[in-house]
């Protein structure tokens, strides 16, 4: 590949003909100019980078498929438990303030009780389960801001929604009251709080 | 020039992380410490400066940090501040483990010596027994 010294400008190396090389090698996929074909210069680099690219990414392929760069079942293991559990952080319902310091539970960890809880009813299939309350929300949409994923949430005014999927031969009245004694009663035990509002949306029969 | 003796406690935060470890996880109720994002790159950020930094030191010393999964030890002035990430099994009430934790813990503190700062607890997920299931003891 031809470079001319005397054409160096800041550190940006140019070929014989005064081309860039950077500017050759960000159009290398694309289909040759009218330059490039007739150009001696930029004919030879073009095939030079390509032969580079195409051995980079041949050495990437193979590093990709190397079992000595491969991650231990246990290093992955751990990766996945960690990404697990930063999901289940999320926003955060302070529950209690002792003398020794806070307990709080994560949102995540509330919306999966929800749905546990809801699960355990015959003919009652819990899906998506979302928490909000109401004074923050409210404020939140009235100023036109989104609430942080850090905003605590506010145990004194909980509401929920649940969506649910029901066996087609349950009563649908019935099966909402006692989903609704049922999920609030074991939110309670479980951590204290008294849901404001448990809504419930049935969004699909199934047959059984 | 005084001929008293300063007095040096030394303390190995390492040491203490893994008998809290151990008295936790003893705890019916707790299913494991959660590892996070936060105490995994705390652990990589003390290990890495562990070559420059003995862990010995005394207690009156810099803030020292020991870090495992779902545990965040913060030692300042011989006060010592921790972070604990819970996983609850359903049969037990998650609240009521927490607290008794947070009673292990400072505990655990007491006897190594140290004064018992904040400890702060999160419940990160509440499931069912697979892991463990020795001394139930089912929500009222």
């Amino acid at each position: 590949m031809a470079l001319n010294e005397e054409r160096v400008q800041g550190d940006r190396p140019r070929l014989g003909c005064g081309r860039d090389l950077d500017e050759l090698w960000a159009s290398i996929d694309d289909a040759p100019t009218a330059h490039e074909l007739i150009c001696e210069d930029c004919r030879h680099a073009r095939s030079a980078l390509q032969h580079l690219a195409s051995v980079t990414e041949s050495m990437r392929e193979r590093d990709r498929e190397d079992p000595d760069l491969q991650p231990g079942q246990r290093v992955r293991e751990a990766i996945m438990m960690v990404a697990r559990a930063e999901i289940r952080r999320g926003r955060r319902a302070p529950l209690t303030t002792t003398p020794l310091g806070t307990i709080d539970i994560s949102e995540q960890a509330l919306t999966s009780l929800i749905r546990f809880a809801a699960s355990t009813l015959p003919g009652v299939h819990a899906r998506r389960c979302t928490v909000s309350t109401v004074s923050t929300d409210v404020t939140a949409s009235s100023q036109g801001f989104k609430i942080a994923a850090t905003d605590p949430v506010d145990v004194d005014d909980v509401r929920i929604t649940l969506q649910v999927a029901l066996a087609s031969t349950v009563k649908i009245p019935a099966t909402m009251v006692l989903l609704r004694e049922r999920v609030g009663t074991v939110v309670q035990a479980q951590t204290s709080i008294t849901m404001k509002q448990i809504n419930i949306v049935v969004e699909d029969l199934y047959d059984v | 020039m005084s001929e008293k003796p300063t007095e040096t406690r030394v303390v190995d935060l390492d040491l203490i992380a893994g008998t809290l470890r151990a008295a936790l996880l003893a705890e019916p109720g707790l299913l494991r410490l959660e590892p996070t994002i936060r105490s995994t790159l705390t652990r990589l950020k003390v290990s890495s400066s562990k070559a420059f930094h003995q862990r010995l030191r005394p207690a009156n010393a810099d803030p020292t940090v020991a870090s495992s999964d779902g545990l965040i030890l913060t030692l300042t002035d011989g006060v010592l501040n921790m972070q604990i990430d819970i996983a609850t099994d359903i049969s037990h009430q998650a609240l009521n483990v927490a607290e008794k934790l947070q009673v292990v813990a400072a505990k655990v503190t007491e006897q190594s010596g140290l004064t018992i700062g904040k400890i702060d607890l999160t419940i990160l997920s509440i499931e069912g027994a697979a892991e463990r299931t020795e001394n139930p003891s089912p929500i009222p």
